[in-house]
């Protein structure tokens, strides 16, 4: 058995978005934007990724956060996003969405802030993809809302937009699992 | 490996496959990249370097749209048949979530699949340690839209493994790639 470094943290090769920047070191920072570009990060390198967002708040109420793949700069727009969600707070519920434009990923509350880990699952093959989110989030104390996609395109993406209709301000990376 | 990786890659040091046309190959990067695989064993994957464990599986299956994968642990090039596992789990499919418990069963739910893609990760606590072991996976299932299909699971044995075998639950065969790394501690 021999072991070799397993979980690699990726620069993105640019982002775009209002308030949106990256370090040198990769992380990617948003202040108050309800769209986050981050391109160039999955490749034939990796199968497999994590996306951490973590410590972060949205402006007013309650909203979806999503995702959209992309590739050379272009989101993936079409009716191919399925989502299954499971929200435990108080009690507990499910819902499903199909044909969506988008892929939910989280729910975040004001005032208090939320993360999620985001794993998806080869974005980058000439396949369909899936994710799946862990989430944190507040409904005044603290709950679970946690979804699991697909994406039916066979297309190989470079990268992703998150998005929010209402302003989110956090930081994210994006690792690559070696495989 | 440098110290302070935090997640490494455990390379087996070698695979064995079951199912007609199957083949199993361990990549430059320590993964497997296995094919209409009925059985996939990888062994020496836990050992005293690591305590705890994060197993990756993206993979289809051949002819399922909603089929576990359920896992045995081995040593010794044998794996742990015993009704010594038990399930705990959760599904969300569409507006109804479920969950029931399983008790001496003869394997765990270490993962999902189905004909569209689905992935996991399934972490494993303490399996080459001489006492009992736990998992509990996270998982996307890929079905004509998505399911949420969580578990936690135990078995029993206080007995040092190396290994794990990868048995999807209904009749047929994955394909896909499978991950093991191990905790730095």
């Amino acid at each position: 058995m021999s072991s070799i470094a397993g979980l690699k943290l990726i620069v993105p090769t640019s982002v775009s978005g209002t308030g949106v920047s990256v370090s040198s070191s990769g992380k990617v920072t948003f202040t108050s934007s309800t769209s986050i570009s981050v391109n160039g990060v999955f490749s034939s390198t990796y199968d497999n990724y994590l996306i951490v967002v973590g410590g972060g708040t949205i402006a007013t109420g309650a909203e979806t956060l999503s995702i959209r793949f992309r590739v050379s700069g272009t989101d993936a727009t079409g009716s191919n996003y399925a989502e299954q969600n499971l929200f435990a707070s108080s009690g507990v519920s499910a819902g499903r969405g199909t044909s969506m434009d988008t892929g939910n990923v989280a729910g975040w509350w004001t005032p208090l802030r939320s993360a999620f880990h985001l794993y998806v699952y080869g974005p980058a093959l000439a396949q369909p993809t899936a994710w799946r989110s862990v989430t944190v989030t507040t409904d005044g104390n603290a709950a679970i809302r946690d979804h699991a996609g697909t994406h039916s395109l066979s297309t190989a993406y470079d990268g992703f937009t998150l998005r929010c209709p209402n302003a989110i301000t956090s930081k994210l990376t994006v690792y690559g699992l070696s495989q | 490996m440098a110290a302070g990786d935090g997640l490494v890659t455990m390379t087996p040091t070698s695979v064995s496959v079951t199912g007609a046309g199957s083949s199993a190959t361990i990549a430059a990067d320590g993964s497997v990249d296995f094919t209409s695989a009925e059985t996939l064993s990888l062994n020496d994957v836990f050992s005293s370097a690591h305590d705890n464990y994060l197993i990756v599986i993206r993979s289809t299956h051949s002819v399922s749209t909603n089929s576990d994968i359920n896992a045995r642990f081995r040593v010794g090039g044998s794996d742990a048949t015993g009704a010594n596992y038990t399930d705990q789990y959760v599904l969300a499919d569409s507006t109804t979530v479920s969950a029931a418990r399983e008790t001496s069963e003869t394997s765990f739910r270490c993962s999902v699949t189905s004909t569209t893609q689905s992935g996991s990760h399934t972490h494993i606590y303490g399996p080459f340690l001489a006492q009992p072991t736990a998992m509990r996976l996270v998982s996307a299932q890929g079905t004509s839209s998505a399911r949420i299909v969580d578990n936690a699971a135990t078995h029993s044995l206080s007995t040092s493994y190396t290994g794990i075998t990868l048995i999807p639950f209904i009749a047929g065969s994955i394909t896909g790639n499978v991950a093991v790394f191990g905790y730095e501690e």
